[in-house]
């Protein structure tokens, strides 16, 4: 019995490209980066110049956020530095404001570490994001009359944090990425990285006069922000643990060699393909996700003689049985037994379209043709012709 | 603020603060009141309601719009309590207590945060389910610990309350102040109600207090800057917390829906391999009695208690005749089933969390080897699987008694299993005075044909170490 790793064919997920987890490693990170502005805190402040010193706390900061993110979904973070930038913009002038962010940005992404992570790209990003917030600020700010009063002040910082927010959606539009309000978690974290952004903002310069508490203001606002950062960790790892499971899971079939390796990550592959021409919901698209994984694991139940013979129904109803109960899989559940209509009917045909290809797309042409002539079963018609654009999509990238 | 809150163990974790009267989960609202209780909660509501009076009369009245606005916040957070990943519930009330302490201290010192820490009272739950008595309870405890803490605070000199940020510390005193009467009270109520001693109780309770101190800061800062900027502070330092409560209580559905799959998972292993019912689920709790027993964290114990559970996870891909097939297995289906070791471990694998401690799956892995540096989990898990295999009850063979079981993994202690997991196992079992084993199984299933007992045999499955030595312990256990 050979133990290497790496033998599952049906591999995890890939990795969402903007969410580094929050480890050790990270952890490490973030003392390294704590430690070295802090020996550039002490020089600053040991020679008097206390404005430098408050800038490399800030940078700092900004560092630190730019390593902790907020997981929103799989492939959506946001980063904690966002709510740093109204509080720069409010305690210093344009050039030490753009010298904060730039440095406290450039080691924060140097940082992260997460391969699919393009560094330049997100450093622009950010430094595009905090100059529309400085902008921002000072332009809504300019248009008081009482600049110092509490309404004009928070109007401002939440125009500030608005326009870090219009920026990352469209840089998410640009890279294709889906938006952050997509997923009900993406809101949350935006309004509490926007009311943490203004209240620290708020604490460190005060209003007319009073309440200005300086760093310890920000320190101190920063709390419930940092309780929230923790809350979206816990609910990450806990996702990502769930996730990796049910691959897990759908491995099984593979590794105990009753369905050959492989088709279930194909399956789930073409069954994506579809439903995205189809236009299919995000919810639907990532139940049938779940459900093109899962959808042959019952074969593990069944006997060893019936396995050869067992028709795509005989295990989808096996698959089905061994899935009551899980109220995680119910949706994925209702697909792989042909209760929703599309998506069951799309699964069906990547199903039948995996057997006769066997993985290789250069016979699709072939087994598209065998699912429109309906040879042995009857298929969806819109479903064959979307797989049949999917396919010719396929067989055009293997010839260029 | 933790109104009356419950000193109870946590499950995975230390002693933590929790709701005590209400338990909406497990559902065990207390409604008896004993005497003594009944006795002591009317005084406290009581003496707090008089107080009330007595500052009313002497004025001055706290402003309207404050009071209004921390009454509500202070209502809003005894119902926003936070449940942390642990397991234990908090309620920030104490930081909007005393952020009312700060508001209120030129105008109405005593009585605004009296009436704040009386509002924590009104406790939905209770108010609907007409326990009247739990609400003046906990509006009396809260009520007299907010006064205390406000008494604290007047105390301490203007010019340090003035002063930034020195009058940070003017926070400490309020927060020993809350901590003590609150702790007080709580415990007098606790130990009339559970009969436990007092002393007992308070210590338990004090030594979670000290979030308390922490919150004091929170709060005092959010008054001052409620005095600077106006109550729009208020909201925006509330969002975050109540994002972070949100996601806290989709972590516990999330978690909750995962166990909830392992369930399914492991019912359909054992519908599967039928002759190890139970046998994953004692594993699991064997294999967390030791990690308790050798100082793991919550969070390696939990990792421990999902390996254990999944050790056997690779039986769903080995067919189901093998497993139940009476009678001895050719080579060839030994092999087939031995396989569900490499299997479980490359499942295993698969999920990041235990990519390290796979090898908890497989038995070559789990052999000890004195002196490597490998993580411990694969041995733990490997001694709790051989305690269970031997002192449980097959439908073809009887269990062992416990003393041959601990004999013989004191025996193999060394060779086979690592010795500080076997003796931490067999200290835990006879301090908790569990027994299994001859004697002590649960209810015997009987199978209508029987298969033949002995190396080879699937049923062994997870014996197959034993397998050899298995007739003689039996003989020596009879003899």
């Amino acid at each position: 019995v050979s133990l290497k790793r790496g033998n599952v064919a049906n591999g995890l997920r890939p990795v969402g490209p903007t969410v580094p987890e929050f480890n050790l490693a990270t952890a490490a990170r973030v003392g390294g980066v704590v430690v070295a502005f802090s020996i550039v805190l002490t020089a600053a402040a040991m020679s008097g110049h206390r404005g430098l010193a408050t800038l490399a706390v800030f940078a700092t900061a900004i560092a630190v956020g730019e390593i902790m993110w907020m997981a929103v979904d799989e492939d959506i973070a946001l980063p904690t530095s966002f709510a740093m930038f109204p509080v720069v913009a409010v305690a210093a002038g344009a050039g030490a404001f753009a010298a904060t962010v730039t440095v406290g940005s450039i080691v924060g992404v140097m940082l992260v570490a997460t391969r699919t992570y393009n560094r330049a790209v997100t450093i622009m990003e950010r430094l595009l994001a905090a100059a529309v917030a400085f902008a921002a600020f000072h332009i809504v700010l300019g248009a008081f009359v009482h600049r110092n009063a509490v309404g004009p002040m928070i109007v401002a910082l939440a125009a500030s944090e608005l326009g870090i927010f219009v920026v990352d959606e469209c840089v998410r539009a640009m890279r294709g990425q889906r938006s952050s309000l997509e997923a009900r978690q993406g809101l949350l974290a935006w309004l509490a990285l926007g009311s943490s952004g203004v209240l620290m903002a708020l604490g460190y310069r005060g209003t007319d006069g009073h309440g200005a508490y300086g760093l310890s203001g920000v320190a101190l606002f920063a709390t419930p922000l940092i309780a929230a950062v923790y809350s979206f960790e816990r609910l990450h790892a806990i996702t990502r643990i769930s996730r990796q499971t049910i691959d897990a899971l759908a491995a099984a079939p593979e590794l105990g060699g009753l369905s050959t390796i492989g088709h279930a990550q194909r399956v789930a592959t073409t069954t994506s393909d579809i439903s995205r021409i189809l236009g299919l919901s995000h919810a639907q698209i990532d139940a049938l996700d779940t459900a093109a994984r899962l959808h042959h694991l019952g074969v593990v139940t069944l006997p060893a003689d019936a396995i050869a013979t067992s028709s795509y129904e005989d295990v989808a109803e096996m698959t089905g049985e061994m899935l009551r109960g899980i109220d995680a899989l119910a949706a994925a559940r209702a697909i792989i037994e042909g209760d929703t209509g599309l998506p069951s009917a799309v699964l069906r045909v990547a199903n039948k379209y995996d057997h006769i290809t066997g993985g290789n797309d250069r016979r699709g042409v072939m087994a598209v043709a065998a699912l429109r002539s309906g040879a042995d079963d009857v298929y969806d018609v819109v479903v064959v012709e979307a797989l049949a654009r999917v396919v010719a999509r396929r067989v055009e990238l293997q010839t260029v | 603020m933790p109104a009356v809150i419950r000193v109870a163990d946590v499950p995975g974790g230390g002693v933590g603060r929790r709701r005590w009267a209400d338990d909406r989960r497990t559902n065990c609202f207390v409604t008896d009141f004993p005497p003594d209780l009944r006795w002591f909660a009317t005084s406290v509501s009581a003496v707090a309601l008089a107080l009330v009076f007595a500052l009313a009369f002497r004025g001055p009245l706290p402003p309207l719009a404050p009071l209004v606005i921390f009454v509500v916040l202070e209502v809003c957070s005894e119902h926003g309590a936070v449940p942390l990943p642990s397991g234990t519930l908090i309620t920030p009330g104490f930081i909007v207590a005393m952020a009312s302490i700060v508001v209120f201290r030129e105008h109405g010192a005593l009585l605004g945060p009296l009436i704040v820490g009386l509002a924590s009272g009104l406790y939905l739950p209770h108010l609907r389910r007409r326990t009247w008595r739990w609400a003046l309870l906990n509006a009396g405890i809260a009520g007299c610990a907010t006064l205390a803490a406000a008494l604290a605070y007047e105390v301490v000199p203007s010019s340090v309350v003035a002063h930034w940020p020195l009058s940070l510390v003017a926070a400490l005193p309020s927060a020993a102040a809350f901590v003590l009467v609150e702790s007080g009270l709580l415990c007098a109520s606790y130990a009339l109600d559970k009969a436990r001693p007092f002393g007992e109780v308070a210590g338990e309770l004090l030594r979670v207090s000290w979030q308390i101190g922490a919150f004091a800061f929170l709060g005092l800062f959010l008054g001052r800057l409620y005095l600077d900027v106006g109550a729009t502070a208020l909201v925006l330092f509330v969002v975050p917390i109540l994002v972070a409560r949100e996601m806290f209580v989709t972590h516990l559905q999330v978690r909750q829906r995962y166990e909830a799959t392992l369930d399914v998972l492991i019912r359909t292993l054992e519908t599967k391999d039928r002759y190890t019912a139970g046998h994953v689920r004692r594993v699991a709790r064997y294999a967390c009695y030791i990690g308790e027993e050798l100082g793991f964290g919550t969070a390696r114990l939990e990792r421990l208690r999902y390996a254990a559970l999944m050790h056997d996870i690779g039986k769903l891909a080995v067919p189901g005749h093998l497993l139940n097939k009476p009678g001895r297995l050719t080579a060839d289906e030994y092999a087939r089933v031995r396989q569900h070791e490499a299997v479980s471990f490359e499942m295993l694998s698969c999920i990041e969390f235990l990519r390290d401690i796979a090898s908890c799956a497989c038995s070559d892995h789990t052999l000890f080897e004195p002196g490597s540096d490998r993580p411990i989990e694969p041995y733990i898990v490997a001694v709790a699987d051989a305690y269970d295999a031997m002192t449980s009850t097959r439908s073809y063979r009887r269990a062992l008694p416990q003393s041959v079981a601990f004999t013989e993994l004191r025996a193999q202690a060394g060779t086979q299993f690592d010795p500080e997991c076997v003796h931490a196992l067999i200290r835990v079992l006879q301090r908790r005075n569990e027994v299994h084993g001859l004697g002590y199984e649960p209810s015997r299933v009987e199978w209508p044909e029987a298969p033949t007992a002995g190396v080879g045999s699937a049923g062994l499955g997870d014996l197959y170490h034993f397998g050899e030595r298995f007739g003689e312990l039996s003989e020596s256990a009879g003899a």
